[in-house]
Formats: structure tokens, sequence, C-alpha cells
């Protein structure tokens, strides 16, 4: 193999390796592949509990607190309550945040849903993981391996981006309950537990 | 020595098959071929005498009249005017009124599609070829023109099946593309397609297999069969062809018997008028074959997954919208 040679196949090795914005393979233990694709891809447990991972193109400004208050002030709309949230990080080492959320559906039924979110200067990466809430002991433990599963792609070498900030969730929390567009009915309720946020980052 | 029109066939007479097998009949060569060459007025008294009964009952003194041969003159294509299309409507409705007994026979053209399933599904649904409508054989003074078919089966029913089935799949690229070859398996085709709905033409014997089949794609979200009883639109259609059939063949007859030139063109502008009714006739009979063999299936495939709710914001990132329990979680 000269030299010519080594550099096409690395070339195309980088190329095919850039093509995805996260890379989450073998599917994890206990749920099956759906579909996938470039920006998505969806797993399915055998108790119909669902895991996704999805890719929203990244803009000026979006930084891990930005989007992470954006996530939770839009949940908390919703009706979502925050129980947790935890910095994560990937299998290549780029930080990102977990939340917990406790939720009941329309028809009455408690579930649980848990979001991580890895930003990155192209992307943002969601990986969500929703069910009954009588699986969620089951699961709680299984996301942590999962993000450490999964590769997130789209930071610059002389970027900050990837490693930024952790989102100041009191303040996503005030700004839902005082969202004038919203009644009070609609208003999400309080999260009842919010764990102080890891360590910033300069 | 020549007998006037009135005598010769009174219409009441050719209907009775007795009648015109008898010899007083037979011996009519001699009575009519002076009528027929003197005027076309005589001509057309003998074609409507002829018409008023040989739609059913056969006049062998007509068909075995051995005139001598004429190539007709008249061009190949020929417009009808409005007198043909009466005359070819008489014609018509000289024959017996679709229904009576003798007129079911079919010429053991279809077998009935019976829905005997239980759940109204067809069971068998088997469309034999279609025999001849007429048979043309000579046979010791018979008419010539008889039915050659068994008689008629009371009980057949000639049905239409539309069904419909909305399924809910997993992967629905995947599932198109194996709806598409189910047809094929079975010997339809399929009619029109399009991103997520099918309507595919399946033999209607294989229609309940054909549904059993697309049910495991997924889950049934709803499902449909409606039976359309075109029995007697069939049996109509049918009759009128055949005694059509039988008028042009006679009108032939005549044709090749034509002395002048005129006579020729009344004929043949008879004829015509015959010949593009019964083009009309025979292709709405292939429709309702068709349809009737070939049932009409519309799959409608719809994506199974979570119910993703699009909340109205005026948010520029509305990326939460697509998350949530709803969208990930698997019902």
């Amino acid at each position: 193999m000269n030299m010519r040679t080594a550099i096409l196949m690395f070339g195309v090795a980088f190329t095919a390796m850039g093509c995805n914005a996260y890379r989450l393979r073998p599917p994890p233990a206990g749920f099956a592949e759906v579909s996938s694709d470039t920006h998505q891809a969806r797993f399915k447990a055998g108790d119909n509990v669902g895991l996704s991972v999805r890719v929203f193109d990244n803009v000026r400004g979006g930084t891990l607190a930005f989007w992470g208050e954006d996530l939770v002030r839009k949940l908390a709309q919703r009706g979502y309550t925050l129980v947790h949230h935890e910095p994560v990080h990937s299998k290549n080492r780029k930080e990102g945040t977990r939340f917990d959320f406790s939720y009941q559906a329309r028809d009455g039924v408690d579930k649980f849903y848990s979001v991580m979110l890895f930003v990155t200067d192209k992307h943002r990466i969601v990986v969500d993981m929703a069910g009954d809430e009588s699986f969620a002991a089951r699961y709680e433990s299984r996301l942590r391996p999962i993000a450490s599963e999964t590769t997130v792609r789209g930071c610059r070498p002389w970027g900050k981006l990837c490693n930024g900030d952790q989102p100041r969730l009191e303040l996503a929390v005030t700004t839902a309950t005082k969202d004038p567009a919203k009644s009070p009915d609609e208003a999400a309720p309080a999260p009842v537990e919010t764990p102080a946020p890891s360590p910033t980052k300069g | 020595m020549i007998q006037p029109p009135v005598m010769i066939q009174p219409p009441v007479m050719i209907q009775s098959p007795v009648m015109i097998q008898s010899p007083v009949m037979i011996q009519s060569p001699v009575m009519i071929r002076p009528v027929m060459i003197r005027s076309p007025a005589s001509l057309l008294v003998v074609m409507l005498l002829a018409l008023g009964g040989c739609a059913k009952a056969k006049t062998s003194a007509m068909m075995d009249y051995p005139g001598e041969a004429m190539a007709p003159a008249a061009p190949s294509t020929w417009d009808p005017g409005p007198s043909d299309y009466e005359f070819a409507k008489s014609a018509d409705e000289s024959a017996e009124p679709a229904g009576a007994p003798a007129e079911r026979e079919i010429g053991g053209a279809e077998q009935a599609i019976h829905p005997s399933g239980a759940n109204g599904a067809p069971a068998r649904s088997e469309m034999a070829r279609p025999a001849s409508t007429v048979g043309t054989t000579v046979e010791e003074g018979r008419p010539r023109s008889e039915p050659t078919a068994d008689p008629p089966d009371v009980d057949a029913h000639y049905i239409v099946y539309v069904a419909e089935m909305v399924i809910a799949v997993y992967d629905l690229a995947e599932s198109m593309t194996r709806a598409e070859t189910i047809p094929e398996t079975f010997g339809g085709y399929v009619a029109t397609m399009s991103n997520d709905r099918l309507v595919l033409r399946v033999p209607a014997r294989n229609l309940r297999t054909v549904m059993e089949d697309l049910a495991r794609y997924g889950k049934v979200e709803h499902r449909t069969l409606q039976a359309q009883d075109v029995t007697a639109e069939f049996v109509d259609v049918d009759s009128r062809i055949r005694a059509l059939e039988e008028t042009h063949a006679q009108l032939l007859q005549l044709l090749s018997q034509a002395r002048t030139v005129p006579e020729a063109l009344q004929v043949r502008q008879a004829l015509d008028g015959i010949a593009t009714e019964l083009e009309v006739l025979k292709g709405r009979l292939r429709q309702l074959r068709n349809q009737i063999s070939f049932s009409t299936l519309t799959v409608q495939l719809i994506e199974r997954g979570p119910y993703e709710p699009t909340p109205s914001s005026n948010d520029p990132f509305p990326w939460v919208d697509e998350l949530g329990v709803e969208a990930t979680e698997w019902k």
C-alpha cells in the first residue's frame, strides 16, 4: 500500500465517518431498531418503551445552556415536570445534559420521559426515552450507558461550544411558570426536584 | 302464384317453432323469392318479418333459401342514419325481453360467484370462459341458430366485489413494496399506486386470501367489503347481444341475396346500425366480466407509531414540538 492509497482510504473513511451527526451502533441492549437515517434513529423495547436519537441543526449562539433551558421551559409548558438533571458525557467525551421528567398523558397514565442533549457547533443531538412510569426504575439506569455509547459529531477543533456551560434550570422553570401566553392551568407545575447543576466550565 | 306478404309469414307464426318447421313453411322459398326481388318495400317487409321472429324462433325457410350470392356494393364504412338506428332498435326490441326463461341462458358463459363466506367475503368466484353464444349447425330442418348451452343456472349470481383496507404498519416503504407484489402472486395487477395507497385488481376468487395476507402487514384499522349484484344487467346485455347477433347473421344472409344495389345498400344500412349497437353491448359485457372476475381492493397504509402533536406557536425554534412522550413511546 503506497502513500497515495493510504491517503485515499483515510479520506474515504473520514468522509464516511463524518456523514452522520451521531453514531449509536449496535442498538442499545434490549432495544430493536425501528428506523434509522442520518438525522434520526428510533428504537423500541419489548414493553413499548421508546428510544430515539434526533438531530437538529444548530445556529449561532446556540449553546448547551440555551437549548437546555429552551427544552425544559417548553416541555414544562406542555405539562412535563422536571424531576432530575445531571451532566452526561458521550463516547467521544463531549459533555451534554440529561433531564428526567414525569408526565401524565391524556389518558391519565403516568409516564417517564428522559432526555439527553448534546450541542455541537453544527448540531443539537437529542437522545430521549419514554414509557410508562412503572418502567422508569428499570430504565433510568440505562440511559447513562447509552450516552457513553453514543458518538456525537460536529465540533470544530478550535471551538468551545461542545463543552459549554450547563443550563440554568431555575431560570427556565421561572420563565415557564410566568409565561403570560399560558393560563395558570396550562402552566407547568414547578419541578419537585432540581439537583444542583454540575460545576460550570470556563 | 305470388302470395301477398301478409299471408306469407305472420309474426305469430314465425315465433312458433312448430310452424317454422312445418312442411308448409319449408316451401317458402318459392313464396318468398318473388317478394324479395320485386321492390325495396317488399324487402323491408320480409326483413321486418324475419327480424320479428328470428330473435328467438328460427326461420329455417329463410336460412335455407338458396339465393344467388351477391357481393355487397355498399362501401365498407357506412354512416348509419336515423332510420338505420330505428331499424336496429326495432330489431332489438323484437327480441324477447331480458329475463324471460329462454333468455336466462348465458351460453354457459360465466360461473357465478357465490359469497358463501361467513363474513361475507367471497368464498369462491370462478369465472369460466364464455361459450359461444349461439350454435350454427343445421340439423334436419331444425333452426339454424340454436343455443347450444346447458339449461340456465337459475341460482347464478354475478357479483362485483369492491373492498377497502386501512392498515397501520411500522415500515411504510417496505410494506408498500411488499403489497405491490401481492397481485402478481395471485394473477392480478396494480391499478394505481401512490406513496401510501394502492388500488389492486385481484381475481375475485383470491380476494379473501389477498386481504388476509395484507392484514398480516400490521394492524387493520378499517376494512370494508361491498358486493354489487349485476346479474340482471349481465343477463340482459348478454341476451341482447345474442339476439342482435342472430339478426346480424340473418341480415348478412339477406345481403347475399340482394339483387340490386339499392337493396344491398338498404340491408347494409341496417347491418351497420346493428353492428354499432353490438359493439357497445359487447364492450359493456367485457367491462362487466372484468369487474366480476377481478375485484377491486383499495389498500391505504398508514405509519404506525407515536402520536406527534404540533402545538401552534410562533416560536422560531419549534424543535421541542417534535420531542416528548407521544413522539417517543410506542403504543
